[in-house]
């Protein structure tokens, strides 16, 4: 018997327990939910072993030839914050066992505000002052309701109200716009998200009939 | 409860004025220190203590301080909350009771609280000693007081001294003595009851001690600390509740309008200025409410019926919020949840219960689900003809197609599988599309995983796809694996590809081993010709055109499920971002091969384009079914909404 066919039952038997919990929460669902988390866990687990720790620890203790000590002293820094990190069962408030999380949390923020700056903010914010295009007019539309729909959304957030708490008349106006074009926008994202769950729903029932037919 | 009020405060009278020189026994207040007679000095505040202790000897009085503190020592308001269900529930059943029958409960006679009898020796009786007369005059004006064998008094001195026990002093001079008597029980009905107290009920000096007394009273050791207790809460004595208001305001009224000042004696003339002020301070009431209370304890001082006026703003209940907390005051009290129930109420009928669990998963949900699954069953069973699409490729595809082919022969293509199994019907189409359009063109490859699947997912693609190319694993193409860190991990990409990504997915081996590294061309990103991001998340996807895009200006070209497409078509041709072409979905990616079947590459292998129009064909049904479901459903508000203003 073919594995790939073994595979495809294995693979069908579950499907029809995960379908299982349109009727309710019951024991083939539970089940099914179960491999499913211990399988992942288990292929999380080996994968960092073989493929993120195994190497690391290899370069410091057994470097492969041509490396430096200096190399392999780099090397043994993440290994040694990753050992500190240890300390936290044994003791929980121990402040060397926060140096290895300190600098992920602090590097990677640091990289994540710069590349939002330098890929996001930035380009978007440049993006939206776009010249108008009076020979294309589909362009011109579009550009007008791109600037148009940006500045409505931004004005939604924005809170200057007089003294006696109203806001300004145009500002409401362009605020109630602003909110009409959130709602838009997550709408279309929400109409998305549905189609892509229809795929999957689709891809696994033409995969079930396969299996029959 | 009303016995308790009288007694301590007539305890409280009694105890502050009996202090007694040890030299010539004067009577001296007893904030005294020393005798107004003879100078001597008087016991210490201590033994005045000890003195109203002695006094609380009374076995009866002493019964009552210990019921007293007993039963309000430990109040707190789980006791309360429980206690006020309790009654509650009893006088419910008592009303229901009184409605059966209302003639037998007039007929029965009212039994007092608490036992009159005689007067005994102080100090020395038992615990079921009888108060004294007096108290027994107040709380039974009908019974007669019976003499104690320390009652020395002939009839002519107690007329002298308290005149009121012989009744009212007009009436007592002109008619007889049997006249006397009738007149008594008639027009006073409190006979041995002073003239200025002949007004009073027991209920209104309860009230006037509780509204003046008891906020009044001086910090003074020789009242035990009886004042600063907290409102007497019975547990469990149903005759305690209080099932009628109780009029204070027209008690005041008969107070005031029988009191006579002149009669007052002088040993309670200080009081009386108390009294009347705390008469004038008492703010007007509200309205007493209509329905019985049971708020036992409060009632009988007076004071706490008043509402506590504070500086608050009143506004409207909240629609909703009056029927939420009327049923959450009839909601079931633990008590009744942990009622033993019947085995017949615990399983009414199990087919029953299986006709009510079918009827609600159906009714709306489960028809729904039914009908949709049929309708995408028949949909990828029958086929329908209306099938394949031939729409031309839209403008995204056809810039993706375009920026794979301009990629030079010579430079590879970094291919990053960051989706998981829960995009996969979406993205396994795109990941198959995608590389067998670069294995048709002969580039050179690698893929790279910021999601642990990723790797999988890339070994099975390329696998299904490099015979049908004659592609070869380390030769033309490579799986690096899994690079976890994000940012960082993304950016250490920068420098050595192969410190941040020592081996191989697929055998474990150095990356130095395989011909495709060996060259020396590939060092860091900068080396790749393309990036093409298989992303199924927002972040991950966002990641690279932040941290590798936007930083090395190397082109990025996107192929996202569905759901991502909104988030990742602002990227697309902006200047910085660097994202060149971006396809979506199962509609993308069947353009895509289509575009690769026109200009003549052979791009139909695992993902047939007629499997996909299958699968479209069926996802347009079932968009188009909940769409129809959605317009049902509003309109259904709509004619409910019409409906509901029309009644």
């Amino acid at each position: 018997m073919n594995e790939t066919f073994i595979g495809s039952i294995v693979a069908g038997l579950l499907t029809l327990m995960v379908f299982s919990y349109l009727i309710g929460a019951n024991p083939l669902w539970r089940i099914a939910q179960s491999l499913l988390v211990g399988v992942s866990v288990g292929y999380v687990t080996l994968l960092l072993l073989t493929q993120v720790i195994a190497p690391q620890v290899a370069k410091v203790v057994a470097p492969a030839t041509g490396v430096s000590n200096s190399q392999q002293l780099l090397a043994a820094v993440p290994l040694a914050l990753g050992l500190l990190l240890l300390l936290r069962i044994v003791f929980p408030g121990a402040w060397p066992s926060q140096l290895g999380l300190n600098v992920v949390v602090v590097v990677g923020s640091a990289l994540a505000l710069g590349g939002a700056l330098a890929g996001t903010i930035v380009p978007q914010t440049l993006d939206t002052m776009r010249p108008l295009h009076f020979d294309n007019p589909y362009t011109l539309v579009g550009d007008i309701v791109l600037v148009l729909g940006v500045i409505a959304a931004l004005s939604y957030f924005a809170f200057g109200m007089r003294p006696n708490g109203n806001r300004a008349a145009p500002l409401t106006a362009l605020s109630t716009t602003g909110r009409w074009v959130l709602v838009v926008t997550f709408g279309a994202i929400l109409g998305s998200l549905a189609t892509t769950f229809y795929a999957a729903l689709i891809e696994r029932l033409q995969f079930l009939i396969g299996l029959v037919i | 409860m009303n016995n308790y009020f009288i007694i301590h405060n007539s305890y409280f009278i009694i105890s502050i004025m009996d202090v007694t020189c040890l030299n010539c026994g004067t009577t001296n207040r007893n904030t005294s220190r020393f005798c107004a007679k003879c100078g001597e000095e008087l016991p210490r505040p201590q033994d005045n203590t000890q003195q109203s202790e002695d006094s609380l000897n009374l076995p009866w009085l002493q019964g009552v301080h210990e019921r007293a503190v007993k039963q309000t020592g430990g109040l707190n308001p789980n006791v309360l909350a429980e206690a006020e269900a309790r009654m509650a529930a009893q006088a419910q059943a008592k009303k229901q009771e009184t409605l059966q029958t209302p003639q037998a409960e007039d007929a029965a006679p009212e039994t007092p609280a608490s036992p009159a009898t005689p007067l005994q020796t102080r100090g020395t009786g038992a615990p079921d000693e009888p108060p004294p007369d007096w108290v027994v005059g107040i709380l039974e004006p009908g019974a007669k007081p019976q003499a104690s064998p320390e009652q020395s008094y002939e009839p002519e001195e107690l007329d002298h001294i308290m005149p009121w026990l012989s009744g009212p002093p007009e009436a007592g001079i002109e008619a007889p003595q049997g006249a006397q008597e009738t007149q008594h029980t008639e027009d006073n009905g409190k006979p041995g009851l002073p003239p200025w107290l002949s007004g009073m009920t027991v209920q209104e000096t309860l009230q006037s001690s509780g509204t003046g007394a008891e906020r009044d009273v001086p910090d003074d050791p020789a009242n035990l600390g009886m004042g600063e207790l907290q409102p007497f809460v019975p547990p469990d004595a149903p005759e305690q509740v209080v099932t009628e208001p109780i009029d204070i305001r027209q008690a005041s009224k008969r107070k005031r309008a029988g009191s006579t000042p002149e009669t007052v004696p002088d040993w309670l003339k200080p009081l009386a200025p108390r009294i009347g002020k705390d008469e004038q301070e008492v703010p007007p009431l509200p309205p007493l409410p209509t329905e019985p209370s049971t708020r036992f304890g409060l009632e009988p001082t007076g004071s706490l019926l008043a509402p506590i006026e504070r500086n608050v703003p009143i506004r409207p209940p909240r629609p909703g919020s009056v029927e939420t907390l009327a049923a959450l005051l009839h909601a079931p009290t633990g008590e009744v949840l942990q009622r033993p129930v019947s085995a017949l109420e615990q399983t009414p009928s199990q087919g029953a219960l299986r006709r009510v669990g079918l009827r609600g998963w159906l009714l709306p949900d489960g028809l729904i689900y039914l009908v949709i699954l049929a309708l995408l069953v028949a949909v990828l069973l029958i086929r329908p003809p209306f099938g394949e699409q031939n729409a031309p490729a839209a403008g995204d595809v056809i810039d993706f197609y375009n920026v794979i082919e301009l990629v030079p022969a010579d430079r590879p293509v970094l291919v990053v599988y960051d989706w998981d199994a829960t995009r996969s019907a979406e993205m396994s189409a795109l990941a198959d599309a995608v590389t067998r359009h670069l294995m048709a063109r002969h580039l050179h490859f690698m893929t790279v995983s910021t999601v642990p699947q990723g790797p999988g997912f890339a070994q099975a693609v390329t696998d299904a796809a490099k015979d049908d190319y004659g592609y070869q694993y380390g030769i033309n193409y490579l799986v690096l694996g899994y690079l976890p860190g994000n940012e960082a991990a993304l950016s250490s990409l920068f420098n050595d590809f192969s410190s941040a990504l020592p081996l191989d997915y697929v055998n474990g081996h150095r990356l130095q081993t395989y011909s495709l590294v060996q060259s020396g061309k590939l060092t860091s990103l900068r080396d790749f010709a393309l990036i093409i991001t298989l992303a199924s998340d927002e972040t991950t996807l966002r990641n690279w055109i932040e941290q590798v895009s936007a930083r090395t200006g190397t082109q990025v070209i996107a192929a996202v499920p569905q759901a991502l497409e909104p988030l990742a078509r602002p990227y697309k041709n902006v200047p910085g971002a660097g994202l060149k072409a971006v396809v979506s979905g199962q509609a993308g990616a069947l353009r895509y091969i289509q575009q690769m079947t026109q200009r003549g590459q052979d791009a139909t292998g695992h993902f047939k384009t007629s499997k996909l129009a299958d699968r479209l064909n069926a996802q347009s049904v079932a968009q188009i079914l909940v769409a129809l479901v959605i317009l049902a459903a509003f309109v259904n508000m709509g004619m409910r909404r019409i409906l509901r203003r029309e009644a």
